[in-house]
């Protein structure tokens, strides 16, 4: 009998024995308390604070914070900022992934990496580049976009762009491309076979790229903060702005509340498009036919020119933008820029120099690539059991959902809910160096998760039985079947964790102590003071966090192998 | 209860959720013994073997090794091998690194020379540092069956090993692993669809039909002696034609067939008389030839294997097969007689 597509058997062997069963009860805990004691605990305490007064439920402070027009400004800003960022992302993204995954060219492997770098650059960063660009004086300085809503927009692009193209494409490289070429022997012609047969198949995979993209731009902080400003607020900056700025907790935990209910929404619109591609992916055959990229009118063209606009209009100029501007000092062209690194910035601007932050990013990074990566892996050794039960098979689902809500929850939620809990014995870890760490890895677990887990998922259960059946015990099944598959995935996983570590801004900017500031922190204070050597610190310093995490990237995608992709 | 040596199937029962894939099954397998289980796809032959194995448990029953209950058994340690339809070889590891994944406590020399064995045994020699993506559909499957066979398992379970495979690998391959089976003096449970598979590969036949064990037998004797019309019809008997039993005979409209020697014979007095219909004579593929008595309407034709095998109308109005070697004539009619050598008779 076939059983090689359909539902997954479920999988027995592992759901065995003794030593499995605490093996497993081990790996559940781990990642339940860590993340009960650094994200569930200090989120749940902030919110309480929007809706208890003394102990009771209050939700005058909703009606108050609710009443004022600022507010409602906030939320529309960040709906709309989401929203057409969202669209724009999967309008361009969509040809981006016909392109550069269903086509082949020369030079495409190279495209595809590049593509993928303005995902993982840190927020920061990015926001310099567009700063640098669109500025009075820059390059593109007499677009007049500096400070608008456009260049919120177009930086949420570039972010975000990677996003559709990885996530259509890895879909549509394994459409079975026969089905399309039926509906053209049927007569259909280029455009009604796409509508009618490519773009239902994509569908499931463009709506689950759509719901996390807005997922991301909704919770965007580091850009808005750089290139936004006051005009163009966020709900995620306006929560840092009445607690730092206006010491209002009350209204921060109402704005918290108001976001993680928008977010909850984006991500269960995810989760749903996700389970749906999943189930439809089973179905397809892993034939990777791709032909050559024809550029003809009627043909390619149309995608090529526009994802030959995106990758040079917005995603190299920026770069190449930041680049050249960091080598601009006002003498002309020179390393000063670089060399200042060295130094506390003009007017002691920072109390460390641009080197020292440099060091405390990497420290806190690799201390934060541990935690996330001991526990994603973990996470996504529970999610990808299939057992028998209803019971354990919920369970499962539940670890899944539930390690993907740190995705979502804004990186400032944490930082704010972390000074609120973190600071009585025996958890007072405010003056602690390891409370940045644990905030970054709360902030990289979910992309270890989501790393890690479709490979596991991809290994046939019955690889698993015919170990069994050859008589290895479940923890040699483990080691030598899932083993394989998940060092090939760690590798991707840790360039991840460690990216995003890096570039971590939201919560950082909350914790991090004022005598152990992280780069990205240093950049963000370097642009917000004046002087054209600040300035030009802060571009040479974002060159360097760029660098940095690309190089990163760079090792963990040599890592990566086809099992990982997707 | 079974006392015999090797497995013991008992009023095996597996259910997933609300269907029951298997009822209350009950057949033994005695050591270095292959049992080729068949039966048509959906009918629970792949849930009975997964059982055995113990990747599905028991709704009812037991599965027994020389009488001792295997419920608590855990898969790794039932000294079960399973052979999948897809092979599922490990796609990190080499073919040797394959075969020899369930040698265990062996020392490096004895668990190559082990391989190398084994790789001999199923016609890959020297195969051994190949990776495993580099061998063909049929290959994967004799490095498949050598990795099942190299931890010398009590019982190798083969849940339809050849299926994906192309015809004439497979029917090339079937005759192989009845040979391999044999030499490594295997106990063996084999799962196929395909009845000629079946009776090539086991020393004796079960047919599951919709859940329910219906017969088990030698190949010859379940081809002879099926006990029912619906094992008959599985087997590739039909139409059936009823009869009337006349001294001894199985009397159709197309004529006579010896009832079989020990078959229940109606109660004395009737053996003379008119019996009411109780049993049904099965036409097997060439149970019709041509040149009898019999006029029948043919309705198509066609030209298979270097014989002309026609489609007839019966005078019941039943659509037979008659046959004869070479291409025949195109004709409106034809006349048709009953070798009965080539029919068995069941109950109605």
């Amino acid at each position: 009998m076939a059983v090689v597509t359909g539902r997954p058997l479920p999988d027995r062997t592992f759901f065995r024995g003794g030593a499995a069963a605490l093996f497993w009860v081990v790996a559940a805990a781990v990642p339940l308390v860590f993340l009960g004691t650094f994200f569930a605990w200090p989120v749940l305490t902030l919110l309480a604070r929007g809706v208890m007064t003394d102990g009771a439920l209050d939700l005058s402070g909703f009606a108050d914070v609710l009443s004022r027009d600022r507010t409602w400004r906030v939320i529309g800003m960040t709906l709309a900022q989401s929203a057409v960022g969202t669209a724009a992302a999967v309008v361009l993204g969509v040809p981006g992934a016909y392109v550069l995954y269903r086509c082949r060219f020369r030079g495409q492997g190279l495209v595809r990496a590049f593509v993928t770098v303005p995902f993982v650059l840190p927020t920061v960063v990015v926001g310099v580049a567009f700063r640098a660009l669109l500025t009075d004086g820059g390059p593109l300085g007499f677009l007049g976009l500096d400070g608008t809503f456009t260049a919120v927009v177009l930086a949420l692009v570039f972010f975000n762009y990677a996003v559709v193209v990885r996530t259509v494409g890895a879909l549509w490289a394994r459409l079975d491309p026969r089905l399309e070429q039926a509906a053209r022997a049927l007569g259909a012609g280029p455009v009604r076979a796409f509508v009618t047969v490519t773009l239902p198949a994509l569908g499931p995979a463009i709506a689950s790229a759509a719901s996390v993209v807005f997922l991301f731009c909704a919770t965007a902080f580091g850009v808005v903060m750089v290139l936004g400003g006051v005009d163009y607020g966020t709900v995620e900056t306006e929560i840092w702005v009445q607690t730092t700025q206006f010491l209002d907790l009350r209204a921060a935990a109402v704005l918290s509340v108001v976001q993680v209910a928008v977010v909850t929404l984006a991500l269960a619109a995810a989760t749903a498009s996700r389970r749906r591609q999943e189930r439809a992916l089973r179905l397809q055959t892993d034939s990777l036919v791709r032909q050559p990229l024809r550029l003809r009118p009627g043909a390619d063209l149309l995608p090529a020119v526009v994802t030959a606009a995106v990758v040079l209009g917005l995603l190299v100029t920026p770069l190449a933008g930041l680049l050249v501007r960091s080598l601009r000092t006002p003498a002309g062209w020179s390393l000063d820029n670089y060399i200042a690194l060295g130094t506390t910035g003009g007017a002691n601007a920072l109390t460390v120099t641009v080197w020292e932050a440099t060091a405390n990013s990497l420290r806190a990074a690799v201390d934060a690539t541990v935690l996330a990566v001991v526990v994603g892996t973990l996470v996504a050794l529970i999610a990808s059991r299939r057992p028998r039960g209803r019971t354990a098979k919920r369970a499962v689902g539940l670890v899944d959902a539930l390690f993907m809500l740190p995705l979502g929850v804004s990186a400032v939620t944490v930082g704010f809910g972390f000074l609120l809990t973190l600071d009585t014995p025996p958890l007072d870890l405010r003056t602690s160096p390891i409370l940045v760490p644990i905030a970054q890895a709360v902030v990289a677990i979910p992309l270890v998760v989501r790393s890690v887990l479709p490979v596991l998922r991809a290994v046939d259960p019955r690889l698993r039985q015919a170990a069994a059946t050859l008589g290895a015990t479940p923890g040699r099944v483990l080691a030598t079947v899932d083993g394989p598959f998940l060092v090939r995935a760690l590798g991707l996983a840790v360039g991840f964790a460690f990216a995003v570590s890096l570039g971590e801004f939201g919560a950082t900017s909350f914790l991090a102590r004022p005598d152990r500031p992280t780069l990205p922190v240093v950049i963000f204070r370097l642009i917000g003071r004046p002087g054209a050597e600040n300035y030009g610190m802060a571009l040479a310093a974002a060159v360097v966090l760029a660098t940095l995490t690309a190089t990163v990237m760079g090792l963990a995608e040599r890592l990566r192998t086809r099992e990982a992709t997707g | 209860m079974t006392r015999a040596r090797g497995l013991g199937v008992h009023d095996l029962t597996v259910r997933y959720g609300p269907t029951t894939a298997a009822r209350r099954v009950t057949f033994d397998l005695a050591e270095g013994e292959v049992l080729a289980l068949v039966g048509p796809s959906g009918s629970g032959k792949s849930s009975l073997l997964r059982a055995v194995a113990g990747l599905e448990p028991a709704a009812e029953g037991a599965v027994r090794w020389d009488g001792q209950d295997l419920a608590d058994v855990p898969v790794h340690r039932r000294g079960v091998g399973l052979l999948f339809q897809d092979g599922q070889l490990f796609p990190h590891r080499s073919v040797a690194g394959n075969v020899g994944y369930g040698l265990t406590g062996l020392s490096r020399r004895a668990r190559a020379s082990r391989v190398n064995e084994l790789l001999d045994l199923v016609g890959l020699p020297g195969y051994g540092p190949r990776a495993v993506g580099t061998l063909s559909g049929g290959q994967a499957q004799r490095v498949a069956l050598a990795r099942s066979l190299a931890p010398e398992p009590r019982l190798l379970l083969l849940d339809e090993p050849l299926s994906a495979l192309d015809r004439a690998l497979r029917e090339r391959l079937t005759g192989e692993l009845h040979r391999i089976l044999r030499v490594s003096g295997t106990t063996a449970l084999y799962v196929t669809h395909d009845h000629d598979e079946a009776f090539t590969v086991g020393d004796r036949v079960a047919v599951l039909l919709d859940g329910h064990l219906a017969q088990v037998d030698t190949p010859a004797q379940l081809w002879r002696r099926p006990v029912s019309r619906e094992v008959a019809a599985f087997l590739g008997y039909g139409p059936f034609l009823p009869a009337e039993i006349w001294d001894g005979l199985a009397r159709t409209v197309l004529g006579d067939v010896p009832l079989p020697a020990g078959a229940s014979t109606p109660p004395a007095g009737t053996a003379t008389g008119r019996a009411t219909s109780q049993l049904l004579v099965g036409l097997g593929p060439d149970a019709l030839q041509l040149g009898g008595e019999l006029a029948v309407p043919v309705l198509a034709r066609r030209f298979v294997r270097g014989r002309t095998e026609m489609e007839v109308r019966l005078p019941d109005g039943q659509v037979a097969t008659a046959v004869t070697r070479g291409a025949a004539e195109a004709a409106g009619q034809v006349r048709i007689r009953l070798d009965p050598g080539g029919a068995v008779v069941v109950p109605a």
